[in-house]
């Protein structure tokens, strides 16, 4: 990833987090994410139009239950957190994704954004995205986190 | 007077941010409706009386660009007031949809103030109107 994009696409995530979901990530090294287990949800948002690409946001299950109760406003051990939690993922993948394309590229040009998608990710997945000079690590309330950009080379007419 | 709102957005997440956003900023509701994309809101204008549309861009199936168009079309449908809620920043879409009669534009995350005073404006106008 470009180092002008890492820093967009970081403070992008860092500032949405802290306005949609009242919670603190803070940027770490990839070697110094500990994991305990492997449930976790991985969203992924596609862009297309000006640039082409995809972003992609890594979370354990029980932070995004954390996630939902935080934006509802409700207790962690209500059902409609767990229910939504998937839900909540979305929309974060999908509010970043809209707040990194202008402030990556300005607001002039339309993107159309793809429906954001969450399926499950297992450990080689994992170590694969993390391994990956597209993605960056967080520590989101003390749990690691991981996202990345995909951006498509543009070819040379 | 308390007014019938209806909110357009495939996330039942932002869905229920906007409807306590209302019922927090003491919006007087009648009836909150609810609608994942365009058509299902068309369904719902079509059958229900709705003073306010709360409506995001990027649905499935029909989004919210093809859903105003659609009520524009339509004589008692293109009078209602359409705030759009998107993560869409870009200025080229905010005036194409301001340029379809939307009312306002709130970028995703919004703050309850945000909405809260977009509602009073709107609403305010149409109360006047109703007078």
């Amino acid at each position: 990833m470009q180092n002008e994009y890492r820093m967009t696409f970081s403070k992008v995530f860092q500032e949405v987090l802290m306005r949609f979901l009242f919670m603190f990530g803070e940027g770490c090294d990839k070697d110094q994410l500990p994991l305990n287990n492997f449930d976790y949800l991985h969203a992924r948002v596609c862009f297309n139009g000006y640039k082409r690409g995809c972003i992609g946001i890594l979370a354990p299950v029980k932070l995004c239950i954390e996630m939902s109760s935080n934006v509802l406003g409700t207790d962690m051990e209500d059902d409609i957190c767990t229910e939504d939690s998937v839900d909540t993922l979305e929309e974060l993948a999908n509010v970043v994704c809209g707040q990194f394309l202008t402030g990556a590229y300005g607001d002039s040009p339309i993107f159309s954004l793809s429906p954001p998608l969450v399926s499950e990710t297992d450990e080689i997945a994992w170590s694969d995205i993390v391994d990956s000079d597209d993605s960056l690590a967080f520590m989101v309330e003390d749990t690691p986190t991981l996202i990345y950009l995909e951006l498509e080379q543009e070819v040379e007419v | 007077m308390s007014y019938n709102i209806l909110i357009v957005d495939d996330s039942r997440t932002t869905r229920m941010v906007i409807s306590k956003t209302l019922n927090l900023a003491g919006v007087p509701i009648n009836q909150l409706r609810e609608a994942e994309n365009g058509k299902v809101a068309l369904d719902v204008l079509e059958n229900y009386w709705i003073d306010l549309v709360f409506a995001d861009i990027n649905m499935p199936e029909m989004d919210g660009v093809e859903m105003i168009d659609r009520m524009s079309k339509d004589g008692l449908l293109k009078t209602i007031p359409v705030v759009i809620v998107s993560t869409e920043g870009s200025q080229t879409r905010i005036e194409e949809m301001r340029s379809k009669g939307v009312k306002a534009y709130v970028r995703k995350p919004f703050t309850p103030e945000l909405i809260k005073n977009i509602v009073e404006d709107i609403l305010g106008e149409k109360h006047a109107e109703r007078i």
